[in-house]
């Protein structure tokens, strides 16, 4: 089993390029499909798979509050550049995660707030979690497609 | 495995001369991605810095796993049509969006939104 070393105070970016060199990319088959405006059609985040081997291996990636702060600061109507930029590197970094847990970090990183924060209140879930094999198989009307109405949550 | 590290300001060739490590810490192209929007939804065929696409039915976004350090950073591309007939009909447009987030568009040589192999580099400086 490869071991990760330590890698608090490495810069992200050296970590990644450990990981590459190292881990074998995993494939999920999880796809997270969300809605984060009534007037567009449902967007689909697809998980990379050198980026999922970091989240299943552990201590390479910075936890997920770090990339609010920067996203924070970002938001700034005076900002620039990033002057925390330290945060991604000097963080402890995240231990292994599932790769459930893995997909939760992914969304509170890629997909708006507005949608993780609030998915399931309206009248309808603004985000699923499917699996590949649940999605339609061609991409015709695909500035239509919406998350359906009938869904059976517990499935 | 360990670790290794090899710390060094300058490289100097016994006849060519000398380079700064720091312009090729810099040189370097911080992400990349190679990924088919045939595919439904696109996935990452190779990559690397890269967290995940969000697929926005014509355009992607390509999500990095290290921020750069501002908005100002060169995302390049290129694409393809991946047929033998006319491989080289299709163009790339890309947006630096936020410091983690690059948008790309794919069109044909006439214009229309198209799929096809995205092939995305992002240089710059990180954050």
């Amino acid at each position: 089993m490869t071991v990760t070393p330590e890698f608090q105070g490495t810069h992200l970016w050296d970590r990644l390029c450990w990981a590459k060199e190292n881990l074998d990319g995993v494939q999920s088959d999880y796809r997270v499909v969300y809605e984060d405006s009534v007037d567009e059609c449902a967007k689909i985040l697809v998980p990379d798979p050198n980026w999922m081997a970091c989240a299943l291996q552990g201590g390479i990636l910075p936890p997920v509050e770090v990339y609010w702060e920067l996203a924070k600061d970002e938001a700034q109507p005076d900002f620039k550049k990033h002057t925390r930029g330290y945060l991604l590197h000097e963080t402890e970094p995240m231990p292994a995660m599932t790769e459930e847990q893995a997909i939760e970090y992914l969304i509170m990183k890629d997909c708006p707030q507005s949608v993780w924060k609030s998915w399931d209140e309206g009248n309808r879930p603004k985000m699923v979690i499917c699996k590949k094999s649940q999605l339609p198989t061609t991409r015709e009307w695909r500035n239509s497609w919406r998350i359906s109405d009938d869904l059976d949550l517990a499935a | 495995m360990a670790f290794g590290t090899l710390k060094a300001d300058t490289l100097t060739h016994s006849t060519a001369g000398s380079v700064d490590t720091n312009y090729v810490v810099n040189g370097s192209a911080k992400a990349w991605v190679n990924f088919d929007t045939g595919d439904n939804p696109p996935v990452l065929d190779g990559s690397f810095g890269v967290s995940s696409l969000t697929d926005n039915a014509t355009e992607i976004e390509v999500n990095l796993t290290s921020a750069m350090s501002d908005i100002y950073y060169a995302p390049v591309s290129s694409g393809g049509s991946g047929t033998v007939t006319n491989p080289s009909n299709r163009l790339v447009a890309t947006n630096a969006q936020t410091t983690t987030k690059v948008d790309t568009e794919m069109y044909s040589a006439a214009n229309a939104n198209e799929t096809g192999h995205n092939h995305i580099v992002v240089h710059g400086d990180l954050a």
